[in-house]
């Protein structure tokens, strides 16, 4: 818990009854401001998550929403809009009437022009009165969930307006893109850093807060067995996927302008490659963690102009049947233009220089349209080094393979060999599974809910930090310099409802790999 | 889906109907689900219980944690039972509505000696590998060849001290046995009946502003059901705030203890509550210039109210269903044990209030 960054528990010693029932330590009361408030993100995802939380009895009794926007709403309308969004998008579904009801008092929406000072002096008035209201002692959150391209500003006059240091602790939560490449997130991370303090800042990318993301950490280091092996010696290469079935949803205009490489890769692919291949932090602390995935992503090795072409693959996707449906090609999606040359595809080898990684490649891929939705990390492992039963097995056998499924299906798998049943000596790879809905049978929560408490109670652990960001731009800029400077008239093109190019494919055949099916 | 059987044929029926649910999955173009067992689940009944009782009982746990139970029946009329001993499958929905099988039931029904020996049959139907969990459906005792038996075997024993019936004496046995060495150790279904008034005064003091009335409570008052079951649930209530705060016993009152704070006495209260149900229905802390009141408004609820006199009044609510008996075995499985300096502390503090 802090003020601005500063420890109260210190101050106060911690909490003597707290012991032996730390993991739902209450946040204390708070004003939830949202930026974008009648948007989608908020009637989608933050809402239905604060109902959850509210459900689980885990928000504090003092804790009131302001959904702030442009178009005319009174809070009533609002509340009924956020109802019918928290029965569709919630994943408990319908809300409970009179959880709800108690939940929705409050509920606020306040409309403004929030381009002005004027709209940042009103809402400081209003929450004035909210927070009296409500008692949450003045503690703000900030949530910005509108454009991109409005985040500056926004920042800039909550600065010029004093609502960057309020009565209580004042955090601001920004969601990804951070920029739109290096030099762009540099000034946004600029313009935050000049406004707030680091430790207020909560840069969110929501794949973090997913309960397999977060078993990436537990796997490796809450098991002795992984991490032994976890390195060049035994691991012959990495894939990382985070494939998509659907297209674009209506988001047209914003893809056109992103592409998967800013959509995906950058921040979820990253984030996963991060994780897979950082060294153990000293402790559980935000800081720790975050340390160690900035320093790997410091040692991916950076490509030259020239070697971009070798290691990346990029593709837009055709028409084709996904699910049984026919789909239209990229080019003839709404808001994209019919000679775009954006990614929806990608697919890298990159390499680490470090002690740990030399030698061993990582392949990334991600795209839109895709056979299907699913996100998996997969260490291959080497090749025994010497086969002893050879004469039974004259094409060798597979190597093991340890699969960390994302989504869907959560879950483990470990592919070793064993003997197949019979006199002779023929080996056969089995797998090992382990499935989260088979094991564990409580549903998870959404990632929002997660990260929504975390900014509460002033965990910044499943958050990126600044300089996070900022490596992770690094490493993907020459890539983007490159397809900048690369003038193709037409990209590849991969069938909608397949697994991508084939060229993709080339990428790992000259190292002697193949793609994993999924 | 069951079938009766010998104790040696156990283990061999019990792979018999895997094998037929996984035929019949197949006939049926489903998958079965695979296997996966997470603990050995032994529950002791001391009285004659049937299949679908216990059935009932296990199948809520192991739908959410999948386990092989094995049902200790204590049956004297076990010549004339028709199934002494019994296997079967635990089936569960999934979330998308297809059956999937989650655990194992064996049942023995046994009479005198027999039951007392029963800790040789749950070793050697124990699945290997996996924790093996006792629930053992009453308050620790010293004076019982099977709970012996099972501190041996077992990694984790669930004892239910609501179920005490002298309560100095009974703490003065669970206080020995969760503070010596044991291959098992003891949790208690009462310690996790408790766990929202815990979790409910741990959370009202996470406000920093609110812990410095800690250092200044003067007394506590508890509303506390007429009974064993209560007595005991506001001993170790009272034996845990007490561990936490650094309270020492001072002397026994006539409603209850006077406890020595650092340089100041903390009076327990304990009286009746109006409310049947509930092991304990309020309570309340005095400091003062502040007053916490715990109570229940509902049966899903825990309220604490805080009034300050330096501030408006807060609440802070806990929000918790009365936990089930497989509710309590299940939070068993996936907590017990943690934290278990805690609850030593506790149960010695109770031990000794009980004594006073």
């Amino acid at each position: 818990m802090s003020i601005n960054g500063q420890a109260l528990d210190t101050a106060f010693g911690a909490n003597p009854l707290r012991e032996g029932l730390a993991s739902q330590e209450a946040p204390p009361g708070h004003t939830l401001v949202i930026f974008g408030g009648s948007g989608d993100l908020a009637a989608r995802k933050l809402v239905p998550a604060l109902y959850n939380l509210e459900r689980n009895a885990l928000l504090p009794s003092s804790l009131a929403v302001v959904g702030l926007g442009r178009r005319p709403m009174d809070h009533e309308s609002y509340r009924t809009r956020q109802l019918e969004a928290t029965t569709s998008f919630s994943r408990t579904g319908k809300p409970d009437p009179e959880l709800w009801s108690a939940f929705q008092q409050g509920l606020y929406y306040v409309r403004g022009d929030f381009s002005t000072h004027a709209g940042y002096e009103d809402l400081k008035r209003e929450l004035a009165e909210i927070e009296t209201r409500h008692g949450t002692g003045g503690n703000r959150i900030f949530y910005l969930a509108t454009q991109p391209s409005l985040f500056p500003e926004i920042i800039r006059l909550l600065g010029e307006t004093g609502l960057n240091r309020g009565p209580g602790t004042t955090r601001i939560v920004i969601e990804k893109p951070f920029g739109r490449d290096l030099a762009t997130a540099l000034d946004l991370n600029a313009i935050a850093n000049d406004v707030f303090d680091e430790s207020q800042i909560y840069r969110i990318d929501h794949y973090l807060g997913k309960e397999t993301v977060q078993n990436v950490l537990v796997l490796r280091f809450a098991n002795v067995i992984f991490e032994p092996v976890w390195n060049r010696r035994y691991i012959d290469s990495v894939q990382i996927t985070v494939a998509e079935s659907v297209g674009l949803e209506g988001r047209g205009t914003y893809y056109e302008e992103a592409g998967v490489l800013r959509d995906m890769v950058q921040n979820h692919i990253m984030q996963l490659f991060a994780l897979v291949a950082m060294e153990p932090p000293v402790d559980f602390e935000a800081d720790s963690i975050r340390d160690e995935k900035v320093k790997v992503l410091r040692a991916l090795r950076h490509l030259e102009p020239d070697q971009v072409a070798n290691n990346v693959m990029r593709a837009s996707y055709g028409a084709g049947f996904v699910d049984g449906r026919e789909v239209p090609a990229y080019r003839d999606e709404d808001g994209v233009a019919p000679d775009s040359t954006t990614e929806t595809y990608f697919a890298s080898r990159f390499f680490i220089d470090n002690w740990r990684w030399k030698g061993v490649p990582f392949y990334l891929r991600s795209g839109k349209r895709l056979a299907k939705r699913a996100s998996e990390i997969a260490i291959q492992f080497n090749e025994v080094p010497h086969l002893l039963f050879g004469d039974s097995n004259p094409d060798g056998v597979p190597p093991n393979v340890l699969a960390m499924r994302i989504q869907p299906d959560e879950g483990v798998s470990i592919t070793f060999e064993a003997k197949q049943p019979g006199l002779g000596m023929r080996v056969r790879p089995v797998r090992m599974d382990f499935g989260y809905g088979q094991s564990f049978a409580e549903e998870s929560p959404d990632a929002y809910e997660r990260l929504l408490l975390d900014v509460m109670l002033g965990d910044q652990t499943l958050f990126i930090r600044r300089d996070e960001t900022e490596a992770a731009w690094r490493a993907v800029m020459p890539i983007l310099e490159a397809w900048e400077g690369d003038t193709v008239s037409r990209l590849p093109t991969y069938e909608a409802g397949r697994w991508g190019p084939r060229q993709a494919g080339d990428l790992l055949r000259a190292d002697g790999f193949r793609w994993r099916r999924l | 889906m069951n079938l009766t059987t010998s104790i040696t044929d156990t283990l061999p029926t019990l792979a018999r109907l895997r094998e037929q649910a996984a035929r019949q999955a197949a006939d049926a173009g489903a998958e079965l689900n695979a296997q996966m067992l997470l603990a050995t689940i032994v529950a002791r009944y001391p009285h004659p219980t049937a299949w679908a009782d216990i059935e009932a009982e296990t199948k809520p746990v192991v739908a959410a944690y999948p386990g092989r139970v094995i049902a200790l029946v204590n049956d004297p009329d076990t010549a004339q039972s028709p199934d002494p001993v019994r296997v079967g499958l635990l089936a569960a929905q999934r979330s998308d509505g297809a059956s999937a099988i989650r655990g194992e039931l064996l049942t023995a029904a046994l009479e005198g000696r027999a039951f007392e020996e029963g800790a040789a049959i749950a070793a050697s139907w124990s699945a290997s590998g996996v924790p093996t969990v006792v629930w053992w459906n009453g308050p620790a005792t010293t004076d019982d060849h099977l709970f012996e038996d099972m501190l041996d075997i077992a990694d984790r024993i669930l004892v239910d001290s609501s179920a005490m019936t002298d309560a100095a004496a009974d703490f003065e046995v669970l206080g020995d046995i969760v503070m010596a060495s044991h291959h098992a150790r003891v949790t208690d279904a009462l310690w996790l009946r408790l766990l929202a008034w815990r979790q409910a005064f741990a959370q009202a003091f996470d406000q920093p502003a609110a812990r410095i009335d800690l250092e200044h409570v003067r007394s506590v008052e508890l509303a506390v059901q007429q009974s064993p079951g209560g007595n005991a649930a506001a001993l170790l209530l009272v034996g845990w705030m007490a561990s936490r705060l650094g309270w020492r016993l001072d002397r026994r009152t006539t409603q209850g203890w006077r406890l020595a704070s650092d340089g100041h006495a903390v009076d327990v209260i304990c009286e009746p509550s109006s409310t049947p149900n509930v092991l304990i229905e309020m309570v309340r802390l005095s400091a003062p210039t502040s007053r916490y009141l715990a109570h229940m408004p509902s049966p899903e609820d825990i309220v604490v109210d805080c009034q300050s006199d330096l501030a408006p009044i807060t609440h802070v609510a806990v929000r918790r269903p009365p936990p089930t008996r497989p509710r309590l075995r299940l939070d068993d499985l996936l907590t017990g044990g943690a934290h278990y300096s805690v609850f030593q502390q506790s149960v010695t503090l109770a031990r000794t209030l009980a004594a006073a």
